[in-house]
């Protein structure tokens, strides 16, 4: 008996396991020889006699499942040693691609405005005068009309200069209220170190009923902006000139750079200038026929949030596909 | 704009104002401040006098000064400048002065010559650069006593401020008009600027000079004469026009641009002889022409327009004796108009008046007057010839709570009424009514209407003080049309980068013979673009595939062995029509070298695209095409064809395209985004029967597509065969022309077990048809 108990334990396989159980337990096993004796036991005994056998059976099962068991684990374990990777030669370099960094900041500038309700809108490359500058109070021979060097087409229409005509378009074709974004490329004649033909813009209107929509509104939304967009900065609100709003601002945060203190990007100002943002003025009202209503907008370059968010210095290096740039953003 | 702290105290006053101050209020009312520099000269620079001036015996170009310093004696200084021979006083940096951090002066020996300091030019001296040679002094910056420290004349330690002006602003293109609008800010008095001559010409201009005109003509003009004299301008107008990049040594040059900087009035000068009629007399005509503009004609010629140019011919020069002086105001509206109608010639002048110049000309004939005489010894005809127009006031009503309203911000009335008339509206009394009516500054053209003047006044109060207040709005479903192709787009643009893609943005141009070299459509002729910035640039794109073929050329430079872009971005057709395509390109290798490849990445080939691709936009079908232009593969290239519909296509880079842009194997596809934009799809009811997979080995043409076959069993009507798909192709030299081509099929029934004798049914058909409709084998 203890014998059984000790082959069962220093089974050092499951095969020999198995041997031992076909011994042990099979049809001409030990026990079954040990069954065989009832027999020949006489009947007042043979009840003690088969009760022991008995808890001697179901101590050897205990036994043997015990070690079948551990013997199975040991074997998974094994199984699984040999299976061994080194995790460490493995890291997935280079199977995802990226997001293009101006693409993907005017992503976060839509997120940011459009959990705020507002809706996106879109419109041509291809625009007119009227679109473009007329509409937005600047009509021909106006002096800001030098501030944007404009493509044009042998038909006289034009690349827009701004994502603004899409205000122009979107309350032509709506009425108020007005609570858009417009993002898109824009186009100027202009092509150095610091300017590209084409960049990005996002473009913001709301209008409402008149005396409801004042700078004080537009200047809670753009400072709540700016801290999404750029954390704990300073923001600084300074009155400036678009033709298309009256009061007008340029909006500026503390240096991200120098925190204010003054470096080589902040020009040693300390602020970094981000936006441009008014009051309607009255006359675009008037060229798409609103009365009785009051609203601000706002517009901003991307390819400046994205650089300054994301910390690139060249500009032209964002129109070339160039790998060696983008692949830091996987 | 170019102003200093100095020459606006001259009218405003500018105390307990500190320079830094002073920066945060130019910003704070919109006159943003580009540069701030104070000039700090060295204590060591004094005064000095030259005494006597000697050639160096030993070198030609050196002079030798003796200088009086304020001390017992006189120094002994070598000076290089050639202007020092007719210099009396001049600044000189003493020994011991440190003039830059490395540069102490230290007494030296020039030639043999013992020298005890150095005469200092402007620049030396950290100042703007003034005459060529060593800074000449004179009393202009104050009582000159050698020894004193240069820097105790206040005049010179001064500090520039460079202001970045707004297009609407032309009222502050003079220091004075600056200094008003500081003087409203600091809610200070405009010092009134007052002179008169202290030594007129004896005879009045009338005598010499008459101006004619003929009707209203809406500008004001003024003449005066002027004798000058051989002396030059002064050091104080010398160093001011300097730091605003002026400066000019003839006296009637530095005049006219000094009094333009301090007052804005436009301000012209003649030679008056060259004007003179067989008299002697100048006859002046003011004439408007037929495109509006204001002619001033003289002898029966143009002398000039106003606001916009001046014959030059006519313009006084250093050897005129005697000058006439013209000083104009017009509208910036009707000169831009005049102007821009006949494209006319425009010249410095025009800057300021088309941006609106100062209208008081009389402040600026004062200022001239004054800068004349004091500085050069002109003297000037005692009254000035003018002629004004017939102004119009204009006045605009407000409504303090619609300002108010505006800006949102609860401003007095006391406090609006007062910022106005700080910056020069005139208040009409309107204090009975709600209403506000006010005169507009002549000098702000700007100004028209009530939001105008909210601005100034929010410009004066400081947005600063304006509390943000967010804007109550009504619920209401902006999810536009636009807004959700914005989601469509972000959507597919995330799932090309997971499949490895890089994002490109390139430009929407292209070059117009490399898009017909490659077979694609250019915008027609009529409609192109009329001012292209570069050659390479010279049309809007038809493809973004050639920006993206630019892109790999350049990565392939950089080293790059996998370049794998895409872009989703807006074509333009023949007629100039938009559209949007996801275009994207695979060159070179699958993957990066890792040891799971041994470090030897497989090149990209048409099925590892095809998935990529796949990962991308979703299932479809693949349909062998011809090319459409040159950059596609004649036997690589597929129709992409997504529920029915051909959304673009995709192949290998044609091998001659590959070779012009020196890249390997590249693959390609460009697709319509708005043929992928997603509808919203209907679910079938799945069967819970066991189905069961048939493979099917048929042998066919060798050059018989796939998609010749799939179409066959496509228009089958079996509700048992629920999908197939090819797994395998087969090709030896036994099979001769044909192929055998392994097809799986799935059979499911959506109302019982299959049984033996359907799957044999269904078999048998689709052999059949096979058989009838491509002439395929049983293999």
């Amino acid at each position: 008996m203890e014998n059984m108990e000790k082959k069962i334990d220093e089974a050092g396989t499951l095969e020999s396991l198995e041997k031992i159980r076909v011994e042990i337990f099979g049809k001409k096993g030990m026990l079954a020889a040990e069954f065989a004796k009832m027999k020949d036991i006489p009947g007042p005994e043979k009840k003690a006699f088969a009760e022991g056998l008995n808890r001697l059976k179901a101590q050897l099962l205990e036994r043997f499942e015990r070690r079948h068991a551990q013997l199975e684990a040991e074997e998974m374990q094994s199984r699984m040693r040999a299976e061994a990777v080194d995790v460490s030669l493995y890291a997935p370099n280079g199977v995802k691609g990226a997001l293009h960094p101006v693409k993907d900041t005017m992503d976060r500038i839509v997120d940011y405005f459009t959990a705020l309700n507002f809706s996106v809108e879109s419109g041509p490359m291809v625009e007119d005068d009227f679109h473009n500058f007329e509409a937005l109070n600047l009509p021909k021979n106006h002096p800001a009309r030098d501030m944007q060097d404009t493509f044009y087409f042998s038909d006289g229409t034009l690349l827009r200069t701004h994502t603004s005509p899409v205000q122009i378009r979107t309350m032509m074709k709506r009425k108020p209220p007005i609570r858009i974004i417009a993002p898109g490329s824009v186009f100027r004649r202009d092509y150095d170190l610091t300017h590209t033909p084409m960049f990005h813009q996002v473009e913001g209107l709301v209008v409402d009923e008149k005396a409801k929509v004042s700078f004080a509104n537009l200047k809670w939304i753009l400072t709540d902006f700016l801290h999404e967009m750029f954390g704990e900065v300073d923001i600084r609100f300074r009155p400036s000139f678009f033709p298309f709003t009256e009061p007008s601002a340029e909006v500026d945060i503390s240096c991200i750079f120098c925190g204010g203190s003054g470096c080589r990007v902040c020009s040693r100002t300390g602020w970094l200038e981000v936006l441009g943002c008014g009051v309607v003025d009255p006359n675009v009202f008037e060229a798409v026929g609103y009365e009785d209503v009051s609203g601000y907008a706002f517009g901003l370059g991307v390819e400046r949030f994205a650089m300054l968010i994301h910390h690139i210095a060249d500009l032209r290096s964002l129109f070339e596909g160039d790998i060696r740039l983008l692949e830091q953003f996987r | 704009m170019t102003v200093s702290r100095r020459w606006l105290e001259e009218f405003v006053s500018l105390r307990g104002i500190e320079d830094e101050r002073l920066y945060e209020i130019f910003n704070s009312i919109g006159l943003e401040v580009e540069s701030m520099e104070r000039y700090d000269i060295p204590g060591g620079v004094v005064v000095g006098k030259v005494l006597s001036c000697e050639k160096h015996p030993d070198a030609d170009k050196l002079n030798l000064c003796r200088v009086d310093v304020g001390e017992e004696e006189p120094l002994q200084i070598v000076c290089g400048a050639a202007n020092v021979r007719d210099a009396e006083y001049v600044a000189v940096a003493t020994v011991g002065t440190v003039l830059s951090e490395d540069f102490e002066i230290r007494p030296a020996k020039l030639r043999g010559v013992e020298s005890f300091g150095m005469i200092c030019s402007s620049t030396e001296l950290g100042l703007p650069p003034m005459e060529d040679g060593i800074m000449i002094l004179d009393e202009s910056i104050g009582k000159l006593v050698p020894g004193r420290p240069l820097n105790e004349y206040e005049a010179i330690c001064d500090t520039r401020i460079e202001l970045e002006l707004t297009a609407n602003r032309g009222d502050c293109l003079s220091v004075m008009g600056v200094a008003r609008d500081l003087a409203a800010a600091l809610e200070r008095e405009v010092e009134r600027f007052e002179y008169r001559l202290s030594r007129p010409m004896q005879k009045g201009i009338a005598r010499e000079l008459s101006l004619h005109s003929r009707g209203d003509i809406e500008v004001d003009i003024a003449y005066a004469m002027a004798m000058r004299s051989d002396s030059g301008v002064n050091t104080l107008i010398r160093f001011r026009l300097a730091q605003c990049g002026e400066y000019s040594e003839d006296a009637v040059e530095a005049v006219c641009r000094y009094t333009m900087q301090a007052t804005g009035v436009l301000l012209r000068a003649y030679d008056a002889d060259a004007l003179r009629n067989d008299d002697g007399r100048i006859e002046l005509h003011l004439e408007r022409d037929e495109n509006a503009a204001v002619r001033v004609l003289c002898k029966g010629e143009s002398i000039s327009v106003v606001g916009a140019w001046q014959e030059a011919s006519l313009k006084a020069t250093a050897e005129s004796a005697e000058i006439l002086f013209e000083l104009s105001y017009i509208e910036p509206r009707s000169v831009v108009d005049a102007v821009s109608s006949v494209g006319m010639k425009t010249d410095s002048l025009y800057y300021r008046s088309s941006r609106g110049s100062e209208p008081d000309i009389e402040k600026g004939l004062l200022y001239m007057e004054a800068s004349g005489e004091r500085s050069c010894k002109c003297s000037f005809s005692a009254d000035p010839m003018t002629y004004r127009q017939n102004r119009k006031e204009r006045k605009v009503a407000i409504d303090p709570e619609e300002l108010n309203s505006i800006i949102g911000e609860n401003i007095s009335r006391s406090k609006i009424h007062s910022i106005l008339k700080y910056l020069g509206f005139e208040l009409h009394n309107g204090s009975t009514s709600s209403r506000l009516v006010v005169t507009i500054p002549p000098w702000r053209h700007d100004i028209v209407n009530i939001q105008d003047v909210a601005e100034e006044v929010l410009r004066i109060v400081g947005i600063d003080s304006i509390e943000a207040r967010p804007l109550q709005i009504m619920e209401k479903n902006r999810l536009s049309q636009e807004a959700h192709r914005y989601i469509v787009r972000r959507d597919f643009r995330h799932r090309a980068a997971a499949a490895g893609f890089y994002e490109a943005v390139t430009y929407a141009f292209c070059r117009k013979s490399t898009l017909r070299d490659y077979g694609f459509e250019t915008v027609q002729e009529g409609l192109e673009l009329l001012n292209p910035i570069v050659e390479e640039f010279d049309t809007l794109r038809s493809t973004i595939l050639l920006n993206l073929l630019d892109a790999a050329r350049r990565n392939i430079s950089y080293g790059k062995r996998r370049i794998a872009l895409f872009e989703l971005g807006v074509v333009f057709d023949r007629g100039r029509s938009e559209s949007e395509k996801l275009t994207l390109l695979w060159c070179g290798d699958k993957e990066d070298p890792s040891v799971v490849n041994h470090g030897k990445p497989e090149s990209v080939d048409f099925p590892f695209f095809v998935r990529k691709l796949g990962a991308i936009v979703g299932d479809f079908e693949l349909r062998s095409c011809e090319a459409k232009n040159a950059l596609m593969h004649p036997w690589q290239s597929a129709e992409i064809v997504k529920e029915g519909r051909v959304c673009g296509y995709l192949c290998k880079l044609h091998l001659q395209a590959a070779q012009d842009y020196g890249l390997p194997d590249t693959y390609i596809a460009e697709l319509d985004f708005d043929a992928l934009i997603p509808g919203v799809k209907q679910a079938k009811a799945v069967s819970n029967y066991q189905g069961v997979y048939k493979d099917l080995s048929v042998l066919v043409e060798r050059e018989l597509p796939y998609s010749k076959v799939a179409d066959i069993l496509d228009d089958m009507v079996e509700p048992l065969l629920k999908r197939f798909f090819p797994i395998d192709i087969y090709e030896d030299e036994k099979l001769g022309e044909r192929k055998s081509l392994t097809l799986r099929l799935f059979l499911q029934s959506d109302e019982a077990t299959l049984s033996d004798a359907d799957i044999e049914r269904v078999m048998g058909r689709v052999l059949e048809l096979l058989e009838s409709g491509c002439g395929a084998k049983l293999r």
